[in-house]
């Protein structure tokens, strides 16, 4: 027990830091800062014929094209009405060919949050209905809780190859 | 005295020392002396800081009793000083975190730690720019001037410390030997440039303890062979001497390194026959054979180690203008040169375990080579000599006068070739013969003091540098368009302004163009790797073949040149292993025996081609085409044209199979060809007459940043399809439409029936026909393969140039498109893959 304890800590301490966090529906979200590469307007974008609908399509960044994916629909939320609220949080994620930009579509920025280690916990198993593997952990702001998400998980690997197979 | 503990007072001490043995004052060097050793033994200090404190402890020990207080140990003691004062300045207080057990000995092997570590990456990135200044300095230093030798001196004497400072004990020894080297004149620009070269490679990996050490092989790359050796070295037993017992890895390097330098030298004696003078040639010459001199002898490998010394030893003397190369020289070197083919072929026959016979006449070809200056000069031939006719030249050269007569009747019957090609391909006349000729006609027809070409001037710049300024140049001629498009600014009447805005356009215009022939880089060296593979395969089939190229300065994207090579090659070699008969077979045929591989390259239309042309014995359509029936891929009662039975040799199933490369001759691979230049979005045609010969052809796009697109949309999209692809466009009247069994349509067109495919219907989610695609435009494209097939789109908008963007890392390849653009209104549109389109609908 003690060792699943200091196991925790020592954990915890490597996720403690900055977050962005932001609401989606009516869940709130954290995005580790060092991920984040900028934020920008819901711009006007391109769909990718035979993409899994999660994938909103592409647009310009600057003279870059890259992939902009609607979290909503990744997370299995219902699609929600675009408002002046929404917009695209650019992100960096490691991925197997090096770092990749893309964009995440999220309904609402909060705020910037200094988690410390002690305030966040793993997540709680949810048995099998509920994947948890991109879960960073849960950080524990008041009374509220934010899911601290580790985008990378969230949207390279398994999940990269599940847009090409998918769209094959 | 006192002995100083902190970093600041060391420093001052030191460089006062150092002031004053700059005024020569030497009666100090005994308190330098216990100042360094006390800095040894002085915890907390950085290794490589406490080895050079150390060397300098026992020069200035050396100066203080009197032995060595000779000038350059002197300066070779500030220079250490100044080091050791600037890495004082540079280290983090030492002493406040002092070393655990500081009586421990040297650190040499020991592996460098992180603040070690900067310091060698510091070292390594300023060395990166330095080497090449040393590179420079090196060859200022061959001409002879004071200032390259200067600065080559300086610079080892530098790079010795500061290997020192950095605790690679092994390299500042290397580095001193080749100072002492240089001193006693042991040593030339060929080691100099091989330790810039030795040193250059290895930087980067001087953190690691392999890096670190300096093996007795770099040492003999730096050195050469010990110069003892030869000429008159024991020269071992003759018949063995080519025979090598030690590692085979080293010896298949020397082939394939060996088989270079053959062909470098080559290479560059046909362009001295021209031009006795070019010295960029001659030292060409004159570095390969000493490359190939100091290989061979490390591999132990006599005849080559000789024969590469005498002709090193001529060239040298060529070098130094003691001979001026003619005729007569270039004969003797290009039979050496054909004598080391024969030498390093036999070594790769032994590797083989094949056997083989050593040249008979090298000793003979030795001794040539050595007394090749006393030969008699080449007699200057007489102004008006040069203005004679070909013929005439040719007969005095020993050609049968009744020859001549015959070649020259043939022109008069309209053959157009000069009349050195028809006497040799008629086998009248050696090539030598004529190329002498030709070569002091071309040199009486020059100006005696004709200079050479002025070289151009280059920059390097990184690509990826210049890819962000042509990616920041398409976004300027985007923001442009922008601005230009905006409502706003339509309604302005403004003549002036609007002539502002139109100069602005055109500016951007040009930069943008200019931006794109940054990338353009010549094909020259990929078809030069081209001549020794025809060379190399045409010797193992035993077949004669000469290869000639034209248009090597067609420039193209970079990319495109990178990735032509490979398909390239694999059309060479079908050409040569197939294409190309055997001696007698040709003869037979009525051909000249050596076979012809051309390689041209030039624009046209837009577009670059690149062909490759044989006058083998072309595709046997029969084979071909049995094979296609019996492989499923070709119908028994169709008839096929030519061009359609010659793009089956790409097709997947027929290439792989191996009775029709029996066969047909052809098609090893064709469709992973294919699929390469497809991939650069161009393509290949072959045109082939049995009997006569092949020539395949590659369409190339100039560019792969841009492309001509046509902008259409469909269900509020827009895409673009490339122009090149597409055949023609139509709207369908009314009743040409037909539908098939109710899914299926087709459009006959001036009647060819061309499958129809709704771009909406397939890149859309929902399967159903909404109506609302009955009316439409076709754009009737063709794929890889040829087939036609008709995309229906909702309307054309426009045409224009699209710059191509990746969609995005993460998005993986996405069926049916190959990229995004950036339009003018700053939204993307996606750019059509034809053929994976066609796929999509035969699904």
């Amino acid at each position: 027990m003690t060792e699943m304890v200091a196991n925790g800590s020592e954990v915890a301490g490597n996720r403690a830091g900055k977050y962005l966090t932001f609401r989606l529906g009516e869940e709130e979200f954290g995005l580790e800062i060092l991920k984040v590469q900028e934020i920008i307007q819901l711009q006007s974008i391109t769909r990718v014929p035979r993409t899994p609908d999660y994938v909103r399509g592409v647009i310009n960044l600057r003279g870059k094209v890259i992939p902009v994916v609607d979290l909503r629909l990744k997370f299995g939320l219902l699609r929600a009405q675009d408002t002046e609220r929404t917009c695209i949080v650019v992100v960096q994620i490691r991925h197997a060919d090096g770092v990749v930009v893309m964009g995440t579509i999220i309904d609402e920025v909060r705020e910037v949050l200094d988690i410390p280690g002690a305030s966040i916990e793993d997540a709680p198993s949810f048995g099998a209905s509920i994947e948890t593997e991109f879960i960073l952990g849960m950080g524990k702001i008041g009374q509220s809780v934010k899911i601290l998400l580790d985008i990378d998980k969230v949207l390279s690997g398994q999940e990269i190859h599940n847009i090409q197979a998918a769209s094959a | 005295m006192p002995i100083p503990t902190d970093k600041q007072k060391i420093r001052q001490d030191l460089e006062e020392f150092r002031r004053s043995l700059e005024k020569g004052e030497k009666n100090l060097a005994n308190s330098l002396l216990s100042l360094l050793e006390t800095l040894c033994e002085m915890g907390g200090i950085p290794g490589a800081m406490r080895t050079l404190a150390r060397r300098l402890a026992a020069t200035a020990g050396g100066i203080a009793s009197g032995a060595e207080g000779s000038k350059k140990e002197l300066s070779k003691l500030i220079q250490g000083l100044t080091k050791l004062e600037r890495s004082l300045e540079d280290s983090p207080m030492f002493g406040d975190h002092p070393e655990p057990n500081p009586a421990v000995a040297p650190r040499e092997s020991t592996p460098p730690d992180s603040e070690e570590m900067d310091l060698l990456e510091r070292f390594a990135s300023r060395q990166r720019t330095e080497l090449e200044e040393f590179e420079v300095a090196i060859l200022e230093r061959e001409k002879g001037t004071a200032v390259g030798d200067e600065f080559v001196k300086r610079y080892l004497h530098t790079l010795k410390g500061e290997f020192g400072v950095l605790d690679l004990g092994e390299w500042s020894n290397l580095v001193h030997e080749v100072e002492t080297a240089l001193d006693e004149k042991r040593l030339g620009t060929e080691g100099l440039l091989r330790l810039k070269d030795l040193i250059g490679d290895r930087l980067g990996r001087l953190n690691s303890a392999r890096g670190r050490a300096v093996s007795e092989e770099d040492r003999q790359t730096v050195f050469g062979a010990p110069p003892s050796q030869f000429p008159s070295g024991p020269a071992s037993d003759p018949a063995t001497s080519t025979n090598f017992a030690g590692d085979p890895s080293f010896l298949v390097d020397f082939i394939a390194e060996g088989g270079d330098h053959i062909h470098n030298i080559e290479k560059s004696l046909l362009k001295l026959e021209i031009n006795p003078n070019d010295e960029e040639s001659i030292n060409l010459v004159f570095r390969s054979c000493h490359t190939l001199k100091g290989l061979a002898a490390f591999l132990e490998l006599r005849d080559i180690q000789r024969l590469a010394h005498s002709a090193e030893s001529l060239m040298d003397r060529a070098r130094n203008h003691a001979i001026v190369l003619g005729g007569q020289h270039v004969d003797v070197l290009l039979e050496a040169t054909d004598a080391f083919r024969h030498l390093v072929d036999g070594l790769e026959k032994q590797v083989t375990g094949g056997s083989w016979e050593p040249p008979p006449n090298l000793e003979a070809l030795i001794d040539r080579l050595c007394d090749a200056d006393y030969l008699p000069p080449m007699p200057a031939l007489a102004p008006e000599k040069s203005s004679r006719k070909m013929g005439e030249l040719l007969v005095e050269k020993g050609v049968a006068p009744e020859a001549v007569e015959r070649a020259l009747r043939r022109q008069q019957e309209g053959d157009v070739r000069p009349l050195g090609e028809i006497l040799i391909r008629a086998g009248d006349a050696n090539p030598r013969d004529v190329g002498q000729i030709l070569s002091q006609k071309a040199q009486a027809a020059k100006s005696p003091d004709g200079k050479s070409l002025s070289v151009e001037e280059t920059i390097r710049v990184p690509v990826q540098r210049l890819d962000l300024l042509i990616d920041a140049i398409g976004e300027a001629v985007i923001a442009q368009s922008m601005v230009w498009a905006d409502p706003r600014l339509q309604e302005v009447r403004d003549l002036p302004l609007e002539n502002k805005i139109a100069q602005a356009t055109l500016m951007l215009r040009q930069i943008q163009e200019l931006s794109m022939s940054l990338r353009m880089v010549g094909i020259r060296s990929t078809f030069q790797k081209m001549s020794r593979l025809v060379r190399d395969l045409a010797r193992k089939l035993d077949k004669q073949i000469e290869l000639c190229m034209e248009g090597e300065d067609t420039e193209l994207d970079k990319t495109v040149v990178e990735n032509i090579g490979d398909p390239l090659v694999h059309m060479v070699r079908n050409s040569v292993d197939h294409g190309i008969e055997l001696a007698p077979d040709r003869i037979a045929a009525g051909k000249p025996v050596q076979g012809r591989i051309c390689l041209r390259a030039y624009h046209k239309a837009g577009s670059v081609f690149i062909e490759i042309e044989d006058d083998g014995k072309g595709l046997d359509r029969e084979a071909i085409l049995r094979k296609a029936i019996a492989s499923g891929k070709a119908k028994a009662d169709q008839s096929y044209s030519d061009a359609e039975v010659h793009q089956m040799v790409f097709l997947p199933g027929l290439s792989t199979a191996k009775a029709v490369t029996d066969v047909s001759g052809r098609g090893v691979g064709m469709d992973v060809v294919k699929k390469n230049i497809e991939a650069l979005r161009g393509a290949v045609e072959i045109r082939s007459e049995k009997g006569v010969g092949s020539s395949f052809v590659i369409r190339l796009p100039l560019t792969l940043a841009i492309i001509q697109g046509m902008v259409v949309r469909s269900r509020g999209e827009r895409y673009i399809v490339p122009t090149l692809s597409i055949l023609t466009t139509v709207r369908p009247e009314e009743g040409r439409v037909h539908t098939v069994v109710g899914k299926g349509e087709v459009l006959n067109l001036r009647g060819d029936i061309v499958r129809l495919v709704r771009l909406g219907r397939i890149f859309s989610d929902s399967t159903e026909n909404d109506g609302s695609d009955a009316q439409g435009v076709v754009i009737v494209v063709e794929d890889a393969f040829g087939r036609k097939i008709g995309i229906v789109v909702d309307e054309i908008l426009e045409q224009q140039q699209v710059v191509i963007k990746n969609i995005g890392g993460g998005m993986g390849q996405v069926p049916g498109i190959t990229g995004g653009a950036v339009m003018s209104d700053g939204s993307v549109s996606l750019i059509l893959d034809v053929g994976a389109v066609v796929k999509i609908a035969s699904e």
